[in-house]
């Protein structure tokens, strides 16, 4: 579910893009990077979360 | 004075077909890449794991950033957005070559060409920032100020491409997941535990 929103904030920049909305698709395209480095960071994070 | 010398500025004309071909040939090279994941999944199947999915997210990423460049205009941040795709990408895709690295530690899916999925993503992310360092070397401000007319075939090509791209991924995703969780090692011990 999570990584199907992420695929969705891709195709919607992509129609940013081709509606020629630069800043909008920008901003739209670096939450997208954002929220993927949430996802990676618990990635990341998860041996030690079970660990503890 | 011509109609093409009007429209670009004194030594801009070679700079910018330069940049827009570059960067139509880096989406069909991200499309080749993608050509060839889907191979891998659909005919051999090798189902994706998360990490594949955030490492095909980055180049898609990075393909939205070259076709920011051909469909609006050339323009630094388009470039920064492709860079930053690339590096995170790039991250994401150590972290799972040192997750297997270990000898005798089993590989995520088959090798090609004596490398792995993941190792290759590593490879083609360097070379993704290296030709975009090359063409900031080669971009100069004027770029961005010529008014991108009308797209050529091929790119429009590029354009719809991509597309196809995303909605592959997401079919994918969908055959894999559902709209559920992502059956891996990861997630559902991460969520048990937080539950």
């Amino acid at each position: 579910m999570l990584m199907m929103g992420l695929f969705v904030l891709m195709l919607i920049t992509y129609i940013l893009v081709i509606y020629n909305k630069p800043y909008a698709a920008i901003t739209v395209g670096i939450i997208m990077l954002i929220l993927s480095a949430i996802m990676f960071y618990h990635h990341i994070d998860a041996p030690l979360h079970i660990e503890l | 004075m011509s109609k093409s010398a009007a429209r670009f500025p004194k030594g801009t004309q070679f700079r910018y077909e330069f940049l827009l071909l570059v960067e139509t040939i880096m989406i069909f090279v991200i499309v080749g890449v993608f050509a060839g994941s889907f191979h891998e999944e659909f005919f051999r199947q090798e189902a994706p794991c998360p990490l594949c999915y955030l490492q095909r997210l980055s180049f898609i990423s990075v393909a939205v950033g070259a076709m920011m460049n051909l469909r609006i205009s050339i323009k630094i941040q388009h470039f920064a957005f492709s860079v930053l795709s690339a590096i995170f990408g790039q991250v994401v895709s150590t972290r799972q070559i040192l997750l297997h690295i270990c000898p005798g530690e089993p590989k995520f899916g088959i090798p090609i060409l004596g490398l792995n999925l993941y190792t290759w993503a590593y490879i083609i992310f360097a070379c993704i920032i290296f030709a975009q360092i090359i063409m900031l070397f080669i971009y100069i401000p004027e770029v961005s100020h010529i008014p991108h007319k009308k797209m050529r075939w091929w790119e429009t090509l590029a354009t719809v491409l991509v597309l196809l791209v995303i909605l592959g991924n997401i079919v994918s995703l969908f055959i894999e997941c559902g709209m559920g969780l992502c059956e891996d090692n990861f997630w559902p011990k991460f969520f048990q535990f937080h539950s």
